[in-house]
């Protein structure tokens, strides 16, 4: 129990559910079907951006050229469906929209595992490479005539939900893909030794070098995840919106970031959980498309984020010190027992 | 030694030897330039063009030396360019709210000098804001100033409610608008102060010399009597002052202010920092570095816009990210080899 | 043990043999022609001072470096391109002085994770884990958590975790590297009775350290190093104290302590009276005159540290008042005390004392920019870099520029970097923590001579450290440490260096 009670995530779940239970008692509508039926597929992609970006962070690393990779893989990968001759189906499109990603990915892993770049400033680089390659090589067009499979996926539904009012609602199957991504990154990083590794990275990564984990191997491996992952999340993105549109993911990556940070991952790597990254994830939904359900309008949601995330940064800096400084103490304590015995 | 040209070759072959990233980009800035020149001297070397070049410059080029003041310290600001509108928003709003009506005139000087005034100062709080996030609450700076941003952010969309305020006074233009001698645009000369300003801080004052060294070790710092918190507050200070100065010359220019008005330099900004020879780990760095890499930067861009090899204006996305890369390289191998030397 | 009867090696050949090994970085040798034989079951000592190359040998026989020359034998075959992999699989484990242990993970996962290195484990066992953990801290005798973070515990604890790290599979080779160095006394002796328990049990160890006595009572066997190559070994029966200095710094220290010039008047400068620190030390009440240099000196933990940070201001007094030439002053931060004349060389110069990729006169500099500064704080670069040249010369830094980044030098040369910083706030009081720790002999001389020059001319010096050599050479007068109180105070020239260790050390019992 006390355990529970020192963990970051448990002051966030409980948080949460006071805002679902505050927003819930002044409007109803907020638990009904309807809204959470939206709510579910409105996380979808960003579901799936933040699994990518966690496992980044964790490591120790960053990487902000994600929306650039999803954006770019996903639209050649669209282009060649669209004006190619031969049209493709559902699996292939993820597949090669993932290879790209891969591929993009891994560049970025390149240079941060063997050069020993910050992972910042390379992916600051690619993200300005991949949008450069996008917009000078595969222009700016929206591509809105799609593959008949493509909207046909996007309107396949798990269930439909009919309320008492007769409103039915789809619940996609795409849902499945996110809730996928959140159980293999979960089982990665909690049971393969490669994702304890990660964590170690995070940790420490001279002594991960120590104990004998080829590190530059998995930081070339994690990055290539992560963009393998964010190429799944424009692939999603674009079954969502049923349209390939270049510049509707530019600037997500500060969004993704800080539904991670809100989910208890430590910036600066080897904390994290996938369960911390789901309460993160419902939070900034919540937060994102609610608080017009209680009458707040939405030009506030900004600005109410970025003080939950704030006081959410304060909190983890300030038990940081505490930490730091009762360590201090616990060896100061001991050095003192010790002195006191033996002056007896 | 005495004489002042030996001098002056001294300061060019220590600072050179010291930064072979400047040299790498006055390479490149100057290369560039005559290959344009001689390339297509009719509309390149035109008076429209270098215009053109002196008018996009100055914004991100402030946004640039605000970034570098919170990197030489070992950390970032994701801030700049939300508080640089933030600054502008609330000015602009004072200004719509107390300007004269009519139209004509000089009834408004006063006004746009007292909004100019509130925007350095919010810019300045907001600054403050970051530093004591940092410095005292101890939030690793890129936290800080992600949620800083959000927060900035935010403040300017309940304001606007999104939209973009239009119809400032006329006098305001003045900045963003007016060239000196009928040729230099004003807000160049205003980039060249800030970038001479920003130098003077860093190499000749104390407070400056004390950032660089916080920037190194900051325990040592605070183990040599260095009130490393003030510094830190007073450098991300400085971030914020510049932002405001960079939202002003963008919405005099513009005459109209908004919440998302140059968020692309955000990022930008970073690469420019680092390609100007910033080291992300702090410690190091030199505005001269910053300045020819954002020079290097607009005259590759609109280089390549004339030769018309950029049917759109991403390309010089593409350009700058290969050039940071290349660089990041070139001096990789540099280092090495200096180091096999020792 | 087992397995050498099965294949029917004879136990007394070596478990490792490294024959003519160089090393070089960036083109200076850091090892030169070593060669080295390990055999099974017996406790080595590996001693040099700092820079003579322990450290990269370790990392040889660890495989984290590859030797440029020369040959590694494991076991009785030649080992190419050996990586850390491999020699955690053959046996061989280091616990470094930072103990590399991961502070965001569990206490079992730190503790099983070589084991399940080099089962080349895929998916993970949190059973397996767990119990693998139990049994290596059975195996020493210790209980911790095992679900606990280890950021959450204390050093010893930490170390005590690397060492089960380290036995938790079959390691037939292990090499600690100094790892006394945060330990109290009584946490020393439980870590000896571990190694000599492994010890027992077939585990040959090396043991790095540069603190004599630990070694001299530990060890069967002793390797001395100097300036990259081996300069003495065998078996310790043969050594004695006086030869192992003598090998190590390849002269013979002469012990010249230092005395207050006769005939000065020396005022009363620092003066502090009962003053406590929870935690730190309590009711402490001394004081110091102009000329004098006070040792203070005491095991880890005796609250020296903390008394010289409490005299600098980095931590603040709970009760009691500090006295400056007879006026009260209060120590609230570092600014304080420097605004008050008192300087500080701290214990880690590398974290505490320099700007590493900074210049040297920056680093120099850094304490009287307010004074070098005029009214709206403008600095002439001119000032600054006349000022530190003075200081260079008269420290004998050498050094190519002042313009230099500060990693370029020497550890010595360093520390002369730091002291010069101090000096040149002219302060009344200088307050150094282990001063000559990590400096080769040459500019430890030149170090100690300097201290001792202040002191003639005039400055209050008080010299913490653990290091009896240096607090006998250096000070007149000399205050005992234990449990955060002064237990006894003696005049330098009434004691000599034997009897002050022992005095040390047998309070302690």
């Amino acid at each position: 129990m006390k355990k529970i009670l020192a963990k970051n995530e448990f002051y966030l779940f409980v948080i949460l559910l006071m805002i679902c239970l505050l927003i819930g008692s002044m409007n109803p509508v907020f638990f009904s079907l309807g809204n959470m039926v939206d709510l579910l597929r409105a996380a979808v992609p960003y579901g799936i951006f933040a699994a990518g970006i966690m496992i980044v962070i964790v490591s120790g690393g960053i990487d902000i050229s994600f929306p650039a990779i999803a954006t770019l893989s996903t639209y050649v990968t669209l282009l060649l469906f669209v004006n190619g001759s031969y049209e493709g189906n559902i699996v292939l499109f993820f597949l090669l929209s993932c290879s790209i990603g891969l591929i993009l990915g891994l560049v970025n892993g390149f240079f941060i595992a063997v050069f020993d770049f910050p992972p910042l400033i390379v992916t600051l680089a690619t993200q300005s490479i991949y949008y450069g390659i996008q917009y000078t090589f595969f222009g700016s067009k929206r591509l809105t005539f799609l593959p008949e499979y493509i909207n046909s996926f996007s309107k396949a539904d798990l269930f439909t939900a009919v309320d008492e009012n007769g409103m039915s609602y789809i619940f996609p199957k795409y849902f499945f893909i996110v809730v996928f991504v959140f159980l293999l990154a979960f089982l990665v990083l909690r049971f393969t030794f490669m994702g304890r590794g990660i964590f170690a990275i995070g940790g420490s990564k001279s002594s991960a070098i120590r104990v004998g984990f080829n590190v530059k191997l998995l930081q070339f491996l994690i990055y290539g995840a992560s963009g393998t992952i964010a190429a799944l999340g424009g692939a999603v993105y674009t079954i969502m919106i049923r349209q390939g549109n270049p510049a509707s993911l530019i600037g997500l990556e500060m969004t993704i970031i800080s539904i991670v940070v809100l989910g208890g991952i430590e910036i600066n790597g080897g904390k994290g959980s996938i369960f911390g990254l789901v309460l993160g994830l419902a939070f900034f939904m919540v937060i994102n498309n609610s608080l017009i359900l209680v009458g707040i309008s939405s030009y506030w949601k900004t600005f109410v984020l970025g003080i939950a995330m704030y006081l959410y940064a304060a909190v983890i800096a300030y038990k940081r010190k505490m930490r730091n400084k009762q360590v201090h103490e616990i060896d100061m304590q001991a050095l003192q027992k010790e002195g006191g015995k033996v002056s007896e | 030694m005495n004489n002042p040209r030996e001098k002056v070759k001294l300061f060019w072959s220590n600072s050179l030897k010291k930064n072979s990233q400047l040299y790498i980009l006055i390479n490149i800035f100057f290369g560039f330039f005559i290959l344009m020149s001689v390339l297509m001297p009719g509309t390149f070397l035109s008076r429209g063009t270098m215009q053109s070049m002196m008018i996009q410059l100055p914004e991100f080029g402030i946004y640039a030396l605000a970034m570098m003041f919170a990197m030489i310290l070992g950390g970032i600001d994701l801030s700049i360019v939300s508080i640089g509108n933030l600054s502008s928003i609330i000015a602009s709003q004072f200004m719509l709210n107390h300007m004269v009506t009519h139209m004509g005139g000089t009834g408004n000087v006063k006004i746009v000098v007292m909004g100019i005034c509130i925007a350095l100062t919010v810019g300045a709080a907001c600054g403050f804001f970051n530093g004591f996030s940092v410095a005292v609450i101890e939030i690793p700076p890129m936290l800080a100033t992600l949620a800083s941003m959000s927060i900035f952010n935010g403040i300017s969309t309940v304001l606007t409610k999104g939209a973009s305020l239009q119809g400032l006074p006329e006098e305001y233009s003045v900045i963003g608008g007016k060239n000196l001698f009928g040729i230099i645009p004003m807000i160049i000369i205003i980039f060249l102060a800030i970038a001479l300003l920003a130098y003077f801080v860093q190499k000749h004052t104390k407070l400056g010399m004390k950032m660089f060294l916080i920037g190194s070790n900051v325990k040592a710092a605070e183990f040599s009597g260095i009130n490393h918190n003030l510094i830190i507050i007073a450098a991300y200070t400085f971030s914020g002052l510049l932002s405001a100065i960079a939202g002003i010359v963008l919405t005099s220019r513009s005459m109209s202010a908004k919440m998302d008005y140059g968020l692309i330099y955000q990022l930008q900004a970073i690469l420019a920092v680092v390609l100007g020879g910033v080291n992300p780990k702090g410690g190091s760095g030199n505005v001269w570095g910053v300045v020819m890499a954002v020079l290097s930067l607009q005259v590759l861009s609109t280089g390549l816009n004339i030769l018309n090899l950029a049917p759109t204006s991403y390309v010089k996305n593409l350009i700058w990210g290969l050039l940071l890369i290349s660089v990041l390289v070139i001096n990789y191998y540099a280092d090495r080899k200096k180091k096999s030397i020792r | 043990m087992k397995e050498y009867m099965k294949e029917g090696v004879r136990t007394d050949s070596p478990f490792i043999r490294l024959s003519n090994i160089s090393k070089s970085f960036a083109g200076i040798k850091a090892l030169n022609g070593i060669d080295l034989e390990i055999k099974p079951g017996r406790i080595y000592c590996l001693m040099g001072e700092n820079g003579c190359g322990k450290s990269t040998l370790i990392k040889i026989i660890s495989g984290v470096y590859a030797p440029d020359e020369g040959e590694i034998e494991l076991d009785g075959k030649i080992m190419k391109h050996m990586t850390p992999k491999e020699a955690m699989k053959k046996g061989i484990e280091v616990i470094y002085q930072d103990f590399s242990v991961f502070p965001n993970l569990t206490v079992a996962e730190n503790i099983s994770m070589n084991t399940e290195m080099t089962r080349k484990t895929k998916i993970v066992n949190w059973k397996r884990i767990h119990s693998q953990a139990q049994l290596a801290m059975d195996k020493l005798g210790i209980a911790l958590p095992l679900d606990e973070t280890v950021e959450h515990l204390s050093v010893a604890n930490r170390q005590l975790i690397a060492i089960s790290r380290a036995i938790s599979h079959d390691a037939k080779l292990l090499i600690m590297d100094e790892p006394t160095t945060a330990l109290t006394k009584c946490e020393v002796d439980a870590l000896f009775e571990i190694v000599k328990r492994l010890n027992e049990s077939g585990i040959s160890i090396i043991f790095v350290s540069h603190k004599l006595d630990e070694v001299m009572q530990l060890s069967q066997e002793i390797v001395i190093m100097r300036n990259g190559e081996k300069v003495a070994d065998g078996n310790m029966t043969d050594f004695t104290k006086d030869k192992i200095i003598y090998y190590m710094t390849g002269r013979k220290l002469t012990n010249t302590s230092y005395r207050i010039p006769q005939n000065v008047n020396s005022k009363i400068t620092l003066e502090v009276k009962h003053i406590t620190q929870k935690g730190g030390f309590s009711d402490i009440s001394f004081s110091i005159k102009e000329n004098e240099i006070v040792g203070i000196t005491g095991l880890l933990g005796s609250g020296r540290t903390a008394l010289a940070n409490a005299l600098f201001g980095i931590s603040r007094i709970d009760s009691g008042e500090i006295l400056l030439d007879g006026k009260r002053i209060r120590l609230r931060n570092v600014r304080n005390a420097v605004l008050n004349g008192i300087a500080y060389v701290p214990e880690d110069r590398l974290t505490e004392g320099l700007f590493l990729n900074q210049p040297i006169n920056q680093n120099i500099a850094v304490t009287v920019l307010d004074k070098l500064s005029n009214k709206i704080g403008l600095v002439k670069s001119a000032s600054i870099r006349n000022m530190s040249l003075e200081w260079i010369k008269r420290l004998h830094v050498k050094t190519e520029s002042d313009e230099l980044s500060v990693h370029f030098l020497s550890g010595g040369n360093q520390q002369k970097v730091v002291l010069a910083k101090w000096l040149a706030i002219n302060p009344k009081i200088l307050i150094l923590n282990g001063p000559t720790v990590g400096v080769d002999i040459g500019a430890k001389t030149d170090i100690i001579e300097m201290i001792k020059s202040l002191a003639r001319e005039g400055m209050s010096i008080i010299l913490v450290s653990d290091d009896v050599s240096e607090i006998m050479m250096c000070c007149n007068r000399i205050m005992i440490m234990r449990s955060g109180r002064i237990t006894e105070e003696v005049m330098a020239e009434n004691i000599n260096e034997t009897e002050l260790y022992n005095k040390i050390r047998v309070q302690e019992e």
